[in-house]
């Protein structure tokens, strides 16, 4: 490895290069060698042993042009392994790019997790004066060896900065976790309270009679979204798109089976608003992936997407085989804008009419859907041919290797 | 010295030194500009190091080429 790779969202906090005493104190065994002939030649000719040369002779011209000429190369490859060797300090890990000669190249990386400490030593009155020296970052792990590097200039600050990206860092994990902590209390609580209303729903709508049918239907459609409050919560409780961490399950399953059982777990929200909800479909189409969250999080999402921001007409669901597979969802619904399509699967992205048409709406749906659809390969996108002209939202699934 | 020029050998001597400094400048420069425009962080330094050393290797050469010319 030869060059460095900073991540996306990483940032360069600072850049070290070798203090300019270092670069001085490799170049002047060159400088001295390159004068020393110069020096001998002027001191025995000015003492008379030899007889002075005219300057104008082209021998020692051209002597001259080839000696300065060498001389140049070496301090140009001095200068290289000067130049070239750096430190790197981003927010999240140091790079060490050593230049060894001319074809060795170094480059080591260290997380910023995996320090322990750092020291900084002045090791003679030079380095002292000149407020350079030695840093040595001690790391954890039985492999690690510490990190030593001499002519690092203001060391104290070098290793200040560290520290304090280390104390970020730290907090920052703690501040992350606490949050990660409330969101599980607050889910695990809002749970308990949507479990005991789709049980008082379910008695409603299952109550044989006595109660009138508006009520019942009404009552019907609270419960499908309450379950769906429910397993969204669920989600949460179980770690997974909060954390940025998702465990995939990945086993052959029938897709067709899964996106029709996605379109039954919508249907009693589509038949509530009168919308006709069809499917078209092959008979089999067999996959590898996470079949529970391909239908859960993404399928019905979709499917329930699009009766929310229906009002009449038909939401229809098509598969086919693609390169994989291409499942895709149609409405005759609001439609999308340009700038719908393009903030509808970030965090908390929502059309411009989606908080009117459907309140209850977190924004997160599209975007845990496209994590999951990424997750296995795949891409999600959004179609329309803009508002009042309903939409169209693709998921194309490759087949996995 | 005196039995090269006699001998018409120093010359040659001259070419041969000339075209070895010729090829070790232009192959070192090369592998340093690459390593220079490579690997620098800086976009104007290494443009500043390629043209200060392909100048002052250029201006030695060209001394030796006269000396050369000159000689020949």
């Amino acid at each position: 490895m030869d060059t460095i790779h900073i991540e996306e969202g990483e940032h360069i906090i600072l850049t070290v290069r070798k203090h300019w005493l270092i670069l001085l104190r490799d170049s002047l065994g060159t400088l001295v060698v390159a004068v020393a002939p110069f020096v001998l030649f002027g001191m025995v000719s000015f003492a008379g042993f030899v007889p002075v040369v005219e300057l104008a002779n082209p021998y020692v011209v051209f002597a001259t042009a080839l000696w300065i000429l060498l001389i140049w190369m070496t301090l140009a490859i001095i200068w290289t392994n000067y130049y070239l060797d750096i430190w790197i300090l981003t927010d999240r890990r140091i790079f060490i790019i050593e230049q060894v000669g001319l074809f060795d190249r170094r480059v080591s990386t260290w997380g910023l997790e995996r320090i322990q400490q750092i020291t900084v030593e002045h090791q003679n009155v030079v380095e002292f004066m000149f407020g350079y020296g030695t840093l040595t970052v001690q790391t954890a792990g039985l492999s690690d060896h510490d990190l030593s590097t001499p002519g690092i200039p203001r060391p104290e600050r070098v290793r200040t900065k560290i520290l304090h990206q280390i104390g970020t860092i730290g907090r920052l994990e703690a501040m992350t976790k606490k949050q990660s902590e409330m969101i599980k209390t607050i889910s695990h609580e809002a749970k308990g309270y949507l479990a005991r209303d789709a049980a008082a729903l379910a008695e409603i709508v299952e109550q044989p009679e006595g109660v009138p049918a508006n009520v019942k239907k009404l009552a019907g459609s609270a419960l499908g979204e309450t379950r769906r409050g429910v397993s969204e919560l669920m989600g949460i409780l179980s770690g997974d798109a909060q954390q940025g961490e998702m465990t995939m399950e990945r086993i052959r399953f029938d897709l067709v089976d899964t996106v029709r059982d996605a379109v039954e777990l919508a249907r009693p929200l589509a038949e509530a608003k009168g919308l006709a909800l069809t499917v078209h479909a092959p008979s089999s189409l067999m996959f590898d992936g996470d079949p529970a969250k391909l239908r859960d999080v993404v399928i019905k999402n979709l499917i329930e997407n699009a009766i929310h921001y229906t009002e009449k007409g038909s939401v229809t669901v098509s598969v086919s085989a693609h390169d994989g597979a291409r499942i895709s969802i149609a409405d005759t619904g609001i439609g999308l804008s340009e700038d719908d399509r393009v903030k509808l699967f970030s965090e908390g992205g929502r059309g411009e009419s989606a908080r009117a048409l459907n309140p209850h709406s977190t924004g997160f749906g599209l975007h845990i859907a496209k994590s999951i659809v990424e997750a296995h390969g795949g891409r999600i996108a959004a179609l329309s041919d803009g508002r009042g002209k309903g939409s169209t939202f693709v998921v194309e699934l490759p087949t996995l290797a | 010295m005196d039995f090269l020029l006699d001998s018409g050998e120093l010359p040659m001597l001259l070419w041969v030194v000339f075209f070895a400094a010729a090829v070790l400048s232009i192959g070192l420069g090369s592998v340093l500009s690459f390593h220079w425009l490579r690997y620098a962080m800086n976009p104007i330094a290494p443009i500043v190091a390629v043209i200060s050393f392909a100048a002052v290797a250029f201006a030695c050469l060209s001394v030796m080429f006269g000396v050369v010319t000159i000689a020949g």
